[in-house]
């Protein structure tokens, strides 16, 4: 099943309010019929934390639920441990899904590509694209000019 | 948040794509600006290169304007795609600059029309599920107006002013004459390009992991001469060294390979090790050419290669070759090619010596890891090639020169260019996708090669002679997008 395949182990942020969350334990209802009381365990967290809109894979029945504050929490720490060790997409985005079993995630400003340019010393300007908010700091010394490029300007 | 939807699209490039209106693209542009900012900056201007506006904030609009227009006449979706920009205080000093950002702002996989199980920037799936996918789930936006939206764009509002990049604001005209001001309209070009579909996407460049395990509609289509794996095929430790696989990343699409004998010239500099004791080592090599001595040629020049092994020269100076050489390391080189290792005084100054102590040709070996860069400095006199070759080949080269006599190694260079193989293309003439070693500011992978010549619009670095094409013979944009399925 798709879901319990790709999001095995994910947190996931659910963006649309009109996310169905039903659906989403339908999508997993299989793999929790041997696992009862704590589906309803699971359930009743769903009901609670409807408001926050973030679900989580529950970690005894493997379904999706709606994540507690304290999981919360973590997912927005882990996000911002991410920012600091990743240029890439893979580590930032929020999850969503729908009934059609469509895989969706929104973007953050950590993944989108920039552009950055530098002022080398002889005054001429360089631009450089890098990917990712990670990338920026790189990006934005002068070193980077100096050996990307073919022909570039080491002289010893 | 004031929100200022403009979707000026152009009378005349509306006609000009009448004939096909029906599966052209349309762009529609939303500004996230309050009152009096970016968009909305009422600062008069003179029109510049082609744009006509004369506020400062018309003529950024009439740029994303033309950028899209542009974008709208080589694509085809019947689903309109959507674009939310603002101009912003973004990170700069007086000598740096941030100056914007773009890219996919939704991501959808396992959706009717894709490969399944693959993640697509939202623009590339919408176009293929046939209908905007977030109104088709009922996908509400989050809250920012924008959560929705193909792509999101933001650009430096205080460039050129005091303290950032001081008094090199954005060039808006379209005619691409920016002179020495960072030309907006190439710029905004190019990180569209990666908003529609041109990046890796979802794929960690720094440890090869997928978000939520599926690969991104790239991986398929990024092939490793090395291994002959595509991204598809491999672990994520296989993908972390394929990153730093330098000019051994190829792009194995068929339209962008179709599109390399017309965009692409002919001529990749390299250098050959041959000979009886050459062992392993014999094959080719990548290297980074000089900007001072002859360039090289299709005839190349070729001799025993022989190292320079001193680190004090006949005139007392310290540092391989940075005097005159000592008569050993002089026999050895006369008439040779000499392999000099970088350090401790300039290349011209080094080639220089090696030259008049009889060396035909030099090659450096860097000292530092990674992809060989080329040789700065200049001295007219020097009538010798040189080149410069990674620390790691350097290695390889030296266990061949270890047993040698002090005239002869067995060991033998030609510096030389290959006239068969395209600057920017693999030998099976598929372009190369960038992979420094080590890895450049997260440039990597998801831009063509530095080498490419003529320059691509989606090099990592935006070249001043680009033009505006995103298709052959100009430029293999589109054919790459194209191989993703627009």
């Amino acid at each position: 099943m798709r879901l319990s395949r790709s999001l095995s182990g994910l947190t996931l942020a659910v963006l649309g309010a009109s996310l169905s969350l039903g659906v989403l334990a339908d999508a997993t209802r299989e793999e929790a019929k041997a696992q009862k009381p704590a589906k309803k365990q699971a359930t009743a967290a769903t009901k609670k934390a409807a408001d926050n809109l973030v679900v989580t894979r529950d970690a005894v029945t493997g379904e999706l639920r709606a994540a507690t504050a304290d999981e919360v929490r973590s997912l927005q720490g882990s996000q911002s441990l991410s920012i600091s060790t990743s240029s890439d997409a893979a580590s930032q985005p929020l999850m969503r899904s729908n009934t059609g079993n469509m895989l969706g995630a929104r973007m953050t400003d950590e993944t989108l590509s920039y552009s950055v340019v530098v002022r080398q010393p002889d005054g001429a300007i360089e631009q450089q694209c890098a990917q990712g908010k990670a990338g920026l700091e790189a990006a934005l010394k002068p070193a980077f000019t100096k050996r990307p490029s073919f022909g570039a300007l080491e002289t010893k | 948040m004031q929100k200022n939807q403009f979707t000026l699209k152009a009378i005349a490039i509306t006609a000009l794509i009448s004939a096909s209106a029906a599966q052209a693209a349309t762009i529609v542009i939303t500004s996230r600006d309050p009152a009096g900012v970016g968009f909305n900056d009422t600062t008069p201007v003179a029109p510049v290169g082609g744009n006509a506006g004369t506020t400062l904030g018309q003529q950024r609009l009439n740029v994303y304007r033309a950028a899209a227009n542009i974008w709208e006449a080589n694509l085809q979706s019947n689903v309109t795609i959507t674009v939310s920009a603002g101009w912003e205080a973004l990170t700069c000093t007086a000598t740096s600059a941030v100056l914007g950002s773009a890219g996919a702002w939704n991501i959808w996989a396992d959706f009717t029309g894709g490969v399944p199980g693959t993640w697509y920037p939202q623009a590339l799936a919408n176009k293929l599920f046939g209908t905007d996918i977030p109104t088709f789930i009922g996908q509400l936006d989050d809250g920012t107006g924008y959560g929705n939206v193909d792509i999101k764009t933001q650009f430096n509002v205080n460039l050129g002013k005091p303290g950032c990049l001081t008094g090199t604001p954005f060039y808006l005209g379209l005619d691409g004459n920016a002179g020495t001001q960072v030309n907006f309209m190439t710029t905004l070009l190019h990180e569209l390009g990666h908003g529609l579909g041109f990046s890796v996407l979802t794929v960690n460049t720094v440890n090869g992991s997928r978000f939520a395990g599926l690969p991104s509609i790239w991986e398929g289509l990024m092939v490793d001469n090395s291994t002959g794996k595509t991204w598809l095929q491999m672990t994520n430790a296989e993908r972390t060294a394929s990153t730093l696989n330098f000019r051994r990343l190829a792009w194995k699409g068929a339209n962008a390979t179709a599109g390399v004998p017309s965009v692409l010239s002919f001529g990749v500099p390299g250098l050959a090790i041959s000979g009886i004791n050459a062992g392993s080592a014999a094959g080719q090599y990548e290297v980074g050419t000089a900007s001072f001595g002859p360039a090289l040629n299709t005839l190349g020049v070729s001799g025993e290669l022989m190292p320079v092994v001193s680190n004090t020269t006949a005139a007392g100076a310290t540092g391989p070759a940075c005097g005159p050489l000592t008569a050993a390391d002089a026999l050895a080189v006369n008439g040779k090619v000499a392999l000099i290792d970088r350090g401790a005084c300039g290349f011209a100054v080094k080639v220089k010596n090696a030259q008049n102590a009889g060396a035909k040709a030099v090659v450096i070996a860097d000292n530092v890891a990674g992809s060989p860069a080329g040789l700065g400095g200049a001295d007219p006199t020097i009538t010798i090639p040189a080149v410069r070759i990674s620390l790691a080949d350097a290695n390889a080269l030296k266990v061949r020169l270890a047993t040698r006599s002090r005239t002869k190694s067995g060991v033998f260079a030609n510096l030389f260019v290959n006239a068969s193989q395209f600057a920017g293309a693999d030998l099976s003439g598929r372009p190369l996708l960038y992979t420094p070693n080590p890895r450049i500011g997260g440039s990597s992978v998801s831009h063509w090669d530095t080498i490419a010549t003529r320059n691509l619009l989606m090099e990592p670095s935006i070249n001043s002679d680009l033009t505006n094409s995103l298709t052959p013979p100009f430029d293999l944009t589109l054919p790459l997008l194209k191989d993703l399925g627009w």
